[in-house]
């Protein structure tokens, strides 16, 4: 008769393979093609914000262009793609040929400034989300493993900082202290730390109750080590999917900044402030394409890391199923 | 020798509702090389015993009284001492080897970070030691089981694998909170098997908590039974079974399968035990007590004294004559067939 030890010798050694978490997760991730789409995507602007300077030389339209470069001399702007471009993509390079088109009365090249654009968006969000996640993971922890009255501090602070209108706060600001790239990044991050902050204080607590919590503690191990050995693994799985999430987020919100004018100085390009720039004297009436292009970046960018989001969540729930 | 002591040992929850007195002036002691068992029905403060003893409790207890491990006392001893201690001189194994293992370490992982928590020695020296250990609680492959991780394994060999991490360091107390339970029979069996070989060869105290008498039989050399906080009953383990001194004792035994006829209903003991935020005033079991006296449920119930039987002790008013009577009639033992 077989034990029990020797069925589970035979289900090790090929019958079943039992898969880790981690494996299953990416088994499921490689399934879901809306995910594997999205990551695509967002590839492929990486590579299209690190082109940037590629983009200058090529079209010889550097991105932040003072007069004398000549060519404010284009009173006719705004102009359409491949506008004065004589014989079609031979012609790039000419001072007068813009490939996308270019944008508002100083003459900026459509595509050097998405490009640009897509630079500044994904600096912001990667490095928002970075500062919204170390202190979300700190607070966040600290109040779901001390409990007690630290954690009753800390969530009540949660719940302020969600109540807070984020608009009217940035304004304001924005207006106090003058913006700039860390002002926005700033702002961005102290607005959004308390959502996952939240996710990963519950995780904690339901964590900080289980056994194996016990078990360590048994063991001699101190607090530091439960929490960074056994329980700070645990959180990976929300990391990811939060970091992604939260990316869309600061992508958006420095858009919407940008958009009423409490954005990022003028040097800086932005997708938020190229929409916003097609709308006095309702240029896009005439030239849709200067709200369009960096809009429909701006949606699909955003549409892109929440679908990616998604995906790894999908992929990184225990509920969902074994792939047999 | 003399391993472990507990004296008048108070175990207090903050709740809600008001205090609940978990444990309730407990003594107990038990050498090294033996096995006592603690046996009790849910919610009678085994487990809250074995956690005061292992400074496991959550912030919302208070401990009173004296536990000492050897000559070191550890009622009152700092977070980083007691911290020392366990893992290393006590060591528990806990009842569900499901939740006691992290999900997300590979076996090895846990086995050599339990090792390199107290002892000095290489990452390969710790490794050599938990295949040692795997091996030891007859773990098949233990070379190919320390990259397992948690879920690739049975349940019984989870608890194999929670006893040896448990036996690693050598500890001079071993608590082994209901380590069957969860377990199914045949696998219940084999553990018990192997807790059996283990007693012979680790040379710890082993207090075993339980509610299934027919584990403290196979295994323990004492029993003291628990009873709403407090210990109604110790003896040596023949004693127990041939002598049981109190009528809960007696309600205990007479409820196992297989002592009444087999097709009777099986025995139960009326009533439930009482809230410990309001325990009855004298003796706690006296409400649900057939000899109950008047004494029994206003005076303050008598403390643990020693009994005419060799070792023995009860906590309870009746005289030896009734008592030697009424636990031989009523809890149907070997004496009787």
């Amino acid at each position: 008769m077989a034990t029990v030890e020797q069925l589970e010798d035979m289900k090790t050694e090929g019958m079943v393979l039992a898969r880790t978490p981690r494996q299953l997760a990416f088994a499921r991730l490689r399934r879901d093609y809306v995910a594997l789409i999205s990551l695509a995507f967002i590839v492929l602007l990486v590579l299209f914000a690190l082109a940037g300077p590629l983009f200058e030389s090529w079209t010889g339209h550097p991105v932040n262009r003072s007069n004398s470069t000549g060519v404010d001399d284009y009173t006719l702007l705004p102009v359409g793609p491949l506008h004065g471009c004589a014989d079609g993509l031979a012609s790039v390079g000419e001072r007068a040929c813009f490939v996308l088109g270019a944008s508002n009365n100083l003459g900026y090249d459509m595509l050097v400034q998405l490009s640009f654009g897509a630079r500044t968006s994904l600096i912001i969000g990667i490095v928002a989300t970075f500062l919204t996640m170390v202190v979300a993971l700190l607070l966040g922890v600290i109040a779901g493993y001390v409990g007690g009255w630290t954690d009753t501090v800390i969530a009540r602070l949660m719940d302020v900082v969600a109540a807070f209108p984020f608009l009217l706060f940035a304004i304001a600001a924005s207006v106090a202290f003058g913006a700039s790239l860390w002002f926005v990044i700033l702002i961005i991050a102290i607005f959004s730390w308390f959502y996952p902050g939240r996710i990963f204080r519950g995780e904690v607590m339901s964590l900080r109750n289980r056994e194996f919590v016990t078990a360590a503690r048994m063991l001699g191990a101190s607090n530091t080590r439960i929490v960074l050995r056994h329980l700070m693994p645990q959180l990976i799985g929300p990391l990811t999917v939060y970091a992604s999430l939260s990316v869309a987020g600061a992508i958006a919100a420095e858009a919407a900044l940008s958009y009423l004018g409490f954005g990022l100085p003028l040097e800086i390009p932005s997708w938020g402030r190229m929409i916003s720039d097609a709308v006095p004297g309702g240029l896009y009436i005439n030239a849709p394409f200067l709200m369009v292009f960096p809009g429909t970046l701006l949606v699909l960018t955003v549409l892109a890391f929440n679908l990616l989001g998604d995906g790894l969540r999908d992929a990184l729930d225990p509920r969902g199923g074994t792939l047999l | 020798m003399r391993l472990l002591t507990v004296d008048d040992l108070r175990t207090t929850f903050r709740t809600d509702d008001g205090p609940v007195g978990a444990v309730d002036g407990v003594s107990l002691s038990v050498d090294a090389g033996q096995v006592l068992g603690i046996v009790g029905e849910s919610g009678c403060g085994k487990s809250a015993l074995s956690l005061s003893i292992m400074g496991l409790l959550p912030k919302s207890a208070t401990i009173t009284g004296s536990i000492r491990l050897g000559e070191q006392e550890l009622v009152g001893l700092a977070g980083s001492e007691l911290r020392q201690l366990r893992g290393d001189d006590m060591a528990m194994i806990f009842q569900d080897p499901m939740t006691s293992l992290n999900p997300v370490m590979r076996i090895g992982e846990q086995l050599i970070e339990a090792i390199r928590l107290h002892q000095r020695v290489s990452k390969a020296e710790a490794r050599r030691l938990a295949v040692d250990g795997l091996a030891a609680v007859g773990i098949p492959s233990p070379e190919d089981r320390m990259r397992a991780y948690p879920l690739e394994l049975s349940g019984g060999m989870r608890q194999r694998v929670m006893i040896a991490m448990a036996l690693l360091n050598r500890p001079r107390l071993l608590i082994a909170d209901e380590p069957t339970t969860a377990l199914d029979v045949t696998t219940q069996a084999q553990i018990l098997e192997l807790m059996r070989e283990l007693r012979r060869e680790v040379d710890a105290a082993i207090v075993l908590i339980t509610h299934d008498l027919g584990v403290v039989a196979e295994l323990c050399d004492e029993v003291a039974v628990m009873y709403a906080g407090r210990i109604v009953e110790r003896a040596p383990v023949a004693e127990l079974f041939a002598h049981p001194q109190h009528p809960y004792t007696w309600g205990l035994l007479a409820s196992l399968p297989g002592r009444s006829g087999a097709e009777e209903r099986l025995y139960q003991i009326p009533g439930t035990p009482p809230s410990l935020l309001h325990p009855p005033a004298g003796c706690r079991f006296a409400p649900r007590c057939a000899f109950a006296m008047d004494a029994c449920r206003t005076d303050p119930a008598p403390l643990l004294t020693a009994t005419a039987r060799a070792g023995s002790a009860v906590a309870c008013r009746l005289d030896q004559t009734t008592r030697d009577r009424e636990g031989v009639r009523l809890s149907g033992t070997e004496a009787e067939r």
